[in-house]
């Protein structure tokens, strides 16, 4: 930017320089949480995913996969997983629905009340998965 | 409370949200003491602007002074200004003496001073005695009472105020202006009030900034912009009025094949309407006078409204135009039936002709 725009421009470039700046700093707030999901999540995670790439020698290969698809009692696992998944997505819903309606037509204490519990009964399946 | 209000220089602010400019270099001085209203239809940027000189948007370019002192740059918390929202903003988990002491106990001002400090706050605001009281017992209006107190408890040099009154209804609205406007000479800090309310604007400031398409069209005190409009964007906005096509004539312009007299004798080019105020027109009988222009029709309508009449007339030409005179008995009985001939004045200086410019 040269002098003449400056003129034309009060403050461009500072206050350009302050956006960036404060954008940084908001992201900078979310660093902490990051890290942590990091170390918790993404890395343990990731490194499984990395395990079953490996032979049982550590070579590299897709001996793994392979044995997924052709074992009858993995194939029945994992048919078995998406059916439970799919039946409970769809109880959810039939109970989940009339159950929003008449928490919507309540009043808003009352609602709310009802919302905590059902909140509670509720943890995540991340929170299962090392449970079972 | 006797501190001058400091002076507000706007330079060139601008803002662009994609391609649309919120506030396109709009430039604007205050002076100490005044009570400056924004003015504009919705989307015009009246709120941004406000928004920027309280530091809650970042503009793309441009200058804000505070008296001498820069200001663009500076954290909204760091400009020691008084604010006003719509929605009053108080706090619903402290009564109205923490609400209003509030800024104090920011600013680490001792217990006892702050005490004494709150409890002048809320008897400017008629509210003395009320400090105790929880937010949600009082009234709207006592609420926006709490939030003026809130604003002016620390004697900020400089109090915005972003439509504070939109609310309320219309009865307690007009007693608040009242109130606003008698608080302000009280107080004599400079005042920014955002409203898309004419007749607000018009009650209370002593000049206004209106707005349009993120550019100020016209500032001036609330006479001449009601009675010199800049544009017909200015004077439909503000007021009632009807326009009447005009065409340039030897010496000036007529309407309708009859020559228009004008105030000072010749009017700038490129005019294209003649701007009617409703309750500037009077009714002439006989012969028309000297110092007035003479508009002939039919009476077509005559509508009761109780502190006036409005009086729907065809001209001769075909336009249509609205005439209010006052319900006294006297006017009253001067109104043509409905059907009958009617001659309209409009004085020299009432005689406004604007270019016609594009209105959305």
């Amino acid at each position: 930017m040269n002098r003449a725009a400056i003129a034309i421009e009060p403050n461009l470039v500072e206050l350009r320089r302050d956006a960036v700046a404060e954008r940084l700093s908001l992201f900078g707030l979310s660093l902490p949480a990051l890290a942590l999901v990091t170390v918790i999540l993404v890395i343990p995670v990731g490194w499984l995913f990395g395990l079953s790439f490996l032979a049982d020698d550590g070579s590299l290969s897709g001996v793994n996969y392979a044995r997924m698809l052709r074992e009858p009692s993995y194939v029945r696992i994992l048919l078995a997983t998406f059916e439970i998944s799919a039946m409970t997505t769809l109880i959810c819903v039939l109970l989940g629905y009339p159950l929003a309606y008449v928490l919507s037509q309540l009043p808003r204490r009352v609602a709310n009340l009802f919302r905590g519990r059902c909140h509670r009964r509720v943890p995540p399946p991340s929170t299962l998965q090392p449970l079972g | 409370m006797e501190r001058q209000g400091l002076p507000i220089g706007i330079r060139q602010v601008s803002k662009r949200y994609g391609p649309v400019h919120a506030l396109d270099d709009v430039s604007l001085d205050i002076s100490s003491g005044e009570f400056l209203t924004l003015l504009g239809p919705s989307g015009s940027g009246k709120t941004t602007l406000l928004m920027v000189l309280a530091g809650f948007i970042r503009p793309d370019y441009g200058s804000l002074m505070f008296g001498d002192v820069e200001m663009i740059r500076v954290a909204p918390h760091k400009r020691n200004l008084g604010m006003v929202f719509q929605n009053y903003a108080l706090f619903p988990h402290l009564d109205v003496a923490a609400n209003v002491g509030f800024p104090l106990r920011l600013r680490g001002v001792a217990r006892q001073e702050a005490g004494a400090r709150v409890e002048r706050a809320l008897e400017l605001v008629r509210l003395g005695g009320y400090g105790t009281r929880r937010v949600h017992e009082l009234s709207g209006g006592q609420r926006q009472r709490v939030a003026l107190a809130r604003a002016i408890v620390f004697e900020p040099r400089v109090l915005l105020m972003d439509e504070p009154l939109s609310a309320l209804d219309k009865q307690l609205r007009e007693h608040m202006q009242i109130e606003l406007r008698r608080l302000h000479e009280t107080l004599g800090m400079t005042t920014v009030y955002v409203t898309h309310d004419q007749r607000e604007a018009l009650t209370m400031s002593d000049r206004i900034a209106v707005l349009h398409r993120g550019r100020i069209v016209q500032v001036d005190t609330p006479q001449h912009l009601y009675e010199r409009p800049a544009s017909r964007f200015v004077a439909e906005f503000i007021g009632e009025s009807t326009f009447l096509p005009i065409e340039p004539c030897e010496g000036g312009y007529s309407h309708a094949g009859r020559n228009l007299r004008l105030p000072n004798g010749t009017a700038p080019a490129g005019c294209r309407v003649l701007m009617l105020r409703p309750e500037r027109l009077q009714i002439v009988d006989g012969s028309p006078p000297e110092h007035m222009n003479v508009l002939q029709g039919r009476v077509q309508d005559v509508v009761y409204q109780g502190d006036s009449v409005l009086l729907q007339v065809e001209l001769t030409g075909g336009d249509r135009i609205g005439a209010r005179c006052a319900s006294t008995r006297g006017a009253m009985a001067a109104i043509p039936q409905r059907g009958a001939p009617i001659m309209l004045g409009l004085s020299l200086e009432d005689t406004v002709l604007l270019a016609d410019d594009d209105v959305p």
